[in-house]
């Protein structure tokens, strides 16, 4: 069985990657898919640790925290939606002014 | 902005076939490869976790890195399904049915929708003419993969005294031993789950309406 350190550094790697993509892209709805791949490594710790201390908790959070990644981001895209309605483009780099 | 800059390219994910489409099908015939040969035993694991783990990295590093967006989010679908297989491995099978079945079925779906619906430009080469702030963002990033490999070292073992196992017991499966869990110890939150998700549902209608 592979040791639990193999999933961390993968995780930390997921989540660095994740970082990367949020604070590079321009596009709202690739920062929001980076910030998918960021709560995809925290998934992947709680499985590990869940297997490695042979208790069902972390799993059950994985569930819970799947479930707050939907809805964030049907809001987040909602947003993205309604912004690119006022703004004609979804280019993060652009909303720049509080008042339109 | 609006510079649809992909003019010799006949259907947009046509040059993508190679790398998404080949290792999401690739993801799928292992995860089942691994349902039925897990027994094999640790060497075939540990092949079968460097295999998804690299397929993962690779995935997520195109879908941050590659400029078209439809690109971007089908190489998200193919680090999903590998985590999936990651989860299968490490015996969450319920996680790894509900990852495949949540990220690939509804949250991309939700992606190429919104997508499609908004005109998937091309992103600008700004980034990359910005040396300052892609190093920035390579500092950062490579800063809090270092704090968290530090403090992972320097945290010892984490046993918590409080934690027995408890869950798992001779004849119960994952899937009947979480069902248990969450409709037993973890019943109010996730009935409180069910709200948020209604919250959500209600918020993302009332926002996206075209007149209020």
């Amino acid at each position: 069985m592979i040791s639990e350190s193999h999933y961390l550094v993968l995780a930390f790697l997921l989540f660095a990657i994740g970082l990367f993509g949020a604070l590079t892209r321009r596009n709202l709805i690739l920062i929001l898919l980076s910030i998918e791949i960021m709560f995809n490594a925290i998934h992947l710790i709680f499985v590990t640790f869940s297997r490695t201390w042979n208790n069902l908790d972390g799993q059950v959070a994985a569930l819970f925290s799947m479930a707050v990644a939907a809805a964030e981001v049907a809001v987040g895209l909602a947003i993205a939606i309604l912004l690119f309605r006022s703004r004609k483009t979804i280019d993060a780099s652009q909303f720049n002014s509080l008042k339109d | 902005m609006h510079d649809r800059s992909c003019d010799r390219c006949p259907s947009p994910f046509l040059p993508f076939t190679p790398l998404g489409v080949s290792s999401t099908i690739l993801g799928f015939i292992a995860s089942i490869l691994v349902t039925y040969t897990y027994s094999l035993g640790p060497m075939f694991s540990l092949i079968i976790f460097y295999l998804f783990a690299s397929v993962l990295l690779v995935s997520a590093l195109a879908s941050v890195t590659l400029r078209h967006p439809v690109y971007s989010v089908l190489s998200f679908l193919a680090s999903m399904c590998s985590l999936a297989v990651l989860f299968f491995i490490q015996q969450a099978y319920f996680i790894a049915i509900v990852q495949i079945t949540v990220y690939a079925g509804a949250i991309l779906v939700l992606f190429l929708f919104v997508l499609m619906l908004i005109g998937y430009d091309k992103e600008p080469r700004t980034v990359r003419r910005h040396p300052v702030r892609l190093g920035f963002s390579i500092a950062i990033a490579a800063l809090s993969l270092a704090g968290l490999l530090w403090m992972a070292q320097t945290a010892g073992p984490l046993t918590p005294a409080a934690l027995q196992p408890q869950t798992v017991q001779a004849g119960v499966g994952n899937v009947e031993a979480l069902g248990r869990l969450l409709f037993r110890q973890y019943i109010l939150p996730f009935e409180l789950l069910s709200f948020v998700l209604l919250v959500a549902i209600i918020g993302s209608v009332v926002l996206a309406k075209k007149e209020l």
